[in-house]
């Protein structure tokens, strides 16, 4: 059954697969377009990008905020939804292949990590994750540039950093889904041996050297297992064993590519004990979580089945898989449009892009911090993810502390009359301009529709519209509102305030 | 164990009187349930070392086979045995001066603390620490993120029941208007998640917009009502804006408590008034504001550095203030030693820090301190009686250091490890057999294999600091969830046993 092409479901894909849009750029993609296909074949549309962050010196804290500055720009301005979306993907690869500045002694290399994030966002994920294996960022995040080959012939000496987490949290998974979704404990999806075979397969990666205008992982033969060495004693050499497969060849290199000793042909063929592929599964449920809604959900594992499906039979082409799912009846259920907590970013760029505040990165009206500061005190620190699982997700954005940012953000945000970041509150149209009393409802409507908490299921109910009715009429005191121009007290005071406080209620936080 | 020392005995003495005599009663906030014995308002501070302490240089072996099989298995990480071993450590910027010897354990051998750690060491012989030797679960897990779930619901084989001390703080009675639990952090520690009570998360406490007044004040008001009312429509399809406005009102209401400006202190909260300048000024790195010299929180320069150490300080301004938070919950990372372990240099780093920050804390809440005129509604003299510290990492690293002569060492992850437990009332000392190397798990020759599991460290805090009767922590009950079943090991949990720290 297809999805019906609405307004609102327009509204809602958009505010998913990009950062949302002003009301007016949304009624224009819904006249663009006739089907959910083709909205969504057009923000497929993107192209890899070529744009690269700034260069970074000494890694100090200025350099930190520049290439964060940088990259919150790129969110903030893109206004074709092809571009927005690749934006987006791009952020759902820093969240999903993790590696963290904070690590580095050179976080310059998250500048390169973020160029093969955008030239590969939207191709294929096993070519990415071949990749990945040899992004200067990573090997040194997760310790892959140490991971050789002891040089006493005998001893093993893997390090296993990087061989458990490609598989734990790139790849499979720690757990096979349940029925709903959630990780089933009973059935891991691989073993202590297997870590310590994939160990050894991976290792030979231990140097960096600039590649094609940017840095790359070279293999170093001599700095491979390659099954050479006795750590039982017997006096013959132990081959690799991985998923109970035997082989002194196992290793990822460019030669072995798509043969049966290269470990991602072993990893992408893994299937669970009813045929579904396990990476497939897996990435499927993870760009699920990010665009739809955390698991459980009901019969959630049969649903991700389905794509999974598609994701494998198309190779593990990634821009096949987001369209399945931006398809899906589900992805437009009432549970999608509202057990999803908004990320930071999410909440930050969102509000701008709905409310036409482009900014620059830097800070916004009389916030005392730049953006990705303000974003780090809501617990997402771009480059700098907490550790290698990356990010949290739903509920886990919320607590005491990062929604009392979020509150910070709101007023700093509706508040600027100034900088690049200013809101010209005179391009919503839907405001009742030029009027010296205007009636406070319509003023709140107005603000609301532009919000997306006018209506769905998401609405603000009348007794908080009574609250916010209370505000802008200091209960009732004042019974009009000066909008003459957008420059009066009234507009300055309460109109702004409203704002800010709808951009600061729980429903604008979900959606 | 080692034998008793004096001191030791006094507390065990003090401690049978205090549960015959029953000299304390109290009743918890929103309930009319009082429990006798213990202190009435214990602390606890959680003090999380991510990423997976290596427990084997963190207390190390000095004799016997224990040491030559260290030896063996470690040729460039293991810690020296004698004080001539130490002497290129002096010139790498630590000051060490003697191996910490902290004697005997069960089996014969004498240990160590780690080079850098004196700071502890002297809490050791004062007998304030605990350390607890080989603590973990069966059907280790050797993920990250599978053995820190583990450790927070306490559920090695299943899913658990949510966080631990969530369901504690369920259980006593706990209400949403409380807000007993401080994390000092960007985020809410899932032990103490789900619950209906409202925990708070506070990174930078002090950079946050209250008191409100006027507009501001209309504001917060209007928001603390939109969150009342959020979700209430159809709790069952929104369980996320419930959860959030629960959440959203108790923060801003607390907030207004914690900022409420202290008498004569301007526009100082009463929190942050603890930590002002000379001059007036508040930042998170001054020292707590005591009234004399003598009385003046100790060593702010050395053992008050670093994130843990300003975390920790924080929570010694949140206790003495007094606003109702007794539960704290505070992280440190960077214990992911996959390399870069040789001598002892980032470990060493991460450990030194974990020392003095933790006896700074210790001895700022140790202070007889007396508040300054003009501060009022604050604790004064010594809490440490009332503190209890608990130091806790998902696991223990491997036996063997991986990088045999090639390039950087370090260990990869594995089991047990040591978890300490310092305060006024800890009888300290070591607890229980430290594993042996040459007896390692079945189906991993390099884990350690486990002493004691970790949840009977968690049910002694329970039971013997927290008052839970010990018929609740039945494996399998709602506050110690268990499935009980035999590793290949032959490890299981199938009773809760009290071990004698508390």
């Amino acid at each position: 059954m297809a999805v019906a092409w609405t307004r609102d479901n327009a509204a809602h894909l958009l505010r998913r697969a990009t950062f949302g849009a002003p009301s007016g750029e949304i009624d224009k993609f819904f006249d663009r377009h006739v089907s959910i296909d083709d909205a969504v074949d057009n923000l497929l549309s993107f192209k890899p990008s070529k744009r690269k962050p700034p260069a970074v010196k000494d890694n100090g804290n200025e350099d930190k905020l520049k290439i964060q500055r940088w990259w919150t720009k790129q969110m903030a301005r893109q206004r074709k939804p092809a571009k927005a979306c690749l934006e987006k993907l791009v952020l759902f690869w820093h969240s999903h292949l993790v590696s963290g500045g904070n690590v580095l002694n050179q976080f310059g290399w998250m500048s390169y990590q973020q160029q093969l994030f955008r030239l590969n966002a939207g191709g294929n994920f096993r070519f990415l994750v071949r990749e990945f294996n040899r992004d200067p960022a990573n090997m040194y995040y997760l310790d892959g540039i140490k991971n050789k080959a002891s040089d006493d012939g005998v001893h093993v000496s893997a390090n296993e950093n990087f061989g458990r987490e490609l598989m734990e949290l790139f790849t499979l998974g720690v757990f096979e889904l349940a029925d709903d979704g959630s990780p089933d404990t009973q059935k891991p999806t691989y073993t202590e041996d297997d870590v310590h075979g994939m160990a050894r397969a991976l290792t030979g990666w231990t140097k960096t050297d600039k590649i094609d205008g940017t840095y790359k992982g070279v293999f170093k033969n001599n700095h491979w297992d390659g099954g050479q060495y006795d750590d039982d004693g017997d006096d013959l050499p132990d081959p690799m064993v991985i998923f109970g497969q035997v082989s002194n060849g196992f290793k990822i290199g460019e030669e072995v590519a798509g043969t049966s000793d290269d470990v991602l042909e072993l990893i992408f063929s893994r299937t669970d004990d009813v045929g579904n592929n396990q990476v497939a599964m897996f990435l499927t449920s993870r760009l699920w979580n990010f665009y739809a809604y955390p698991p459980p959900g009901p019969s959630l594992k049969a649903l991700l089945a389905g794509f999974a499906a598609e994701f494998a039979n198309s190779d593990f082409e990634i821009k096949p898989l987001l369209k399945a799912i931006w398809t899906s009846d589900e992805f437009y259920s009432d549970r999608a449009r509202t057990r999803r907590v908004k990320s930071p970013v999410d909440f930050v760029i969102g509000a701008m892009r709905s409310l036409n505040a482009k900014g620059d990165g830097r800070e916004i009206g009389d916030s005392p911090e730049e953006m990705g500061e303000l974003m780090a005190e809501m617990g997402m620190d771009l480059f700098f993810p907490p550790n290698v699982a990356g990010w949290p997700s739903g509920l886990g954005w919320i607590n005491s502390g990062t929604l009392l940012q979020r509150f910070n953000f709101a007023r700093y945000l509706a508040s600027a009359s100034r900088g690049p970041a200013r809101l010209k509150l005179k391009r919503i149209k839907a405001l009742p301009w030029k009027d010296p009393v205007a009636d406070p409802g319509v003023v709140l409507d107005a603000l609301m529709y532009e919000l997306g908490l006018d209506s769905g299921p998401l609405a603000l109910t009348t007794g908080q519209r009574d609250s916010l009715i209370d505000y802008l009429t200091d209960s009732g005191a004042q019974a009009t509102l000066d909008l003459s121009t957008d420059d009066t007290d009234d507009v300055n005071t309460k109109v702004r305030g409203v704002l800010s406080l709808l951009l600061q209620t729980a429903e604008y936080q979900v959606g | 164990m080692a034998p008793f020392t004096r001191r030791q005995f006094i507390k065990r003495g003090a401690a049978a009187a205090a549960a015959a005599a029953l000299p304390w009663s109290r009743v918890l906030p929103g309930t009319g349930v009082s429990y006798a014995a213990g202190p009435g308002d214990a602390i606890v501070v959680f003090v999380q070392l991510n990423g997976g302490n290596d427990g084997l240089n963190t207390v190390y072996p000095l004799g016997g086979s224990q040491r030559s099989n260290y030896d063996l298995f470690r040729p460039t990480l293991a810690l020296p045995d004698t004080q001539a071993g130490l002497t290129s450590w002096a010139g790498e910027g630590f000051s060490v001066s003697d191996v910490l010897d902290i004697g005997a354990n069960d089996d014969g051998n004498s240990y160590a603390l780690h080079p850098v750690m004196g700071a502890m060491h002297g809490l050791y012989q004062q007998g304030d620490l605990a350390v607890i030797n080989g603590v973990h679960y069966p059907f280790a897990n050797h993920s990250h993120f599978r053995s820190e779930d583990i450790w927070y619901n306490l559920d090695p084989v299943g899913t658990g029941n949510g966080g631990w001390f969530g369901s504690y703080l369920d259980w006593a009675g706990f209400l949403g208007t409380d807000v007993a639990c401080l994390n000092m952090g960007s985020s809410v520690n899932p032990a103490f998640s789900p619950t209906d009570t409202s925990v708070l998360a506070i990174k930078k406490l002090s950079e946050l917009d209250f008191p409100a007044s006027g507009e501001k004040s209309l504001k917060k008001d209007t928001v603390v009502d939109l969150y009342t009312a959020s979700g209430l429509a159809d709790p069952a399809l929104y369980p996320e804006l419930v959860s959030m406005g629960n959440t959203g009102a108790a923060t801003i209401n607390k907030m207004e408590e914690y900022y409420l400006p202290g008498n004569g202190l301007g526009n100082a909260g009463k929190v942050e008034a603890l930590m002002l300048s000379s001059s007036g000024k508040y930042n998170k790195n001054n020292a707590l504001v005591y009234d004399s010299a003598l009385n003046n929180d100790v060593n702010p320069e050395v053992a008050y550095g670093g994130g843990l150490a300003r975390d920790l300080r924080h929570v010694a301004a949140t206790i003495r203030s007094d606003v109702g938070a007794r539960f704290f919950h505070v992280s440190t990372g960077g214990f992911d030693t996959h390399a870069s372990q040789e001598n002892g240099f980032f470990h060493s780093y991460l450990l030194k820090q974990v020392s003095e920050s933790l006896v700074g804390f210790y001895q700022d809440m140790a202070s007889p301190a007396t508040m300054p005129s003009g501060y009022t509604g604050y604790l004064e003299g010594s809490l440490i009686d009332k503190v209890l510290i608990v130091v806790w990492s998902e696991f223990g690293r491997t036996i063997r250091q991986n990088a045999y002569g090639a390039g950087s060492a370090g260990t990869d992850h594995a089991t047990s490890a040591p978890v300490f437990v310092a305060g006024g009332s800890t009888v300290g000392g070591q607890y229980g057999v430290y594993p042996q190397l040459d007896n390692p798990g079945v189906e991993n020759e390099d884990d350690l294999r486990m002493t004691y599991d970790f949840r009977d460290v968690f049910g002694t805090v329970m039971e013997n600091w927290l008052n839970v009767p010990a018929a609740q922590l039945v494996p399998g009950g709602a506050l110690l969830p268990s499935t009980v079943a035999t590793d290949p090991d032959g490890d299981s949990y199938t009773a809760y046993n009290s071990i004698g720290f508390l």
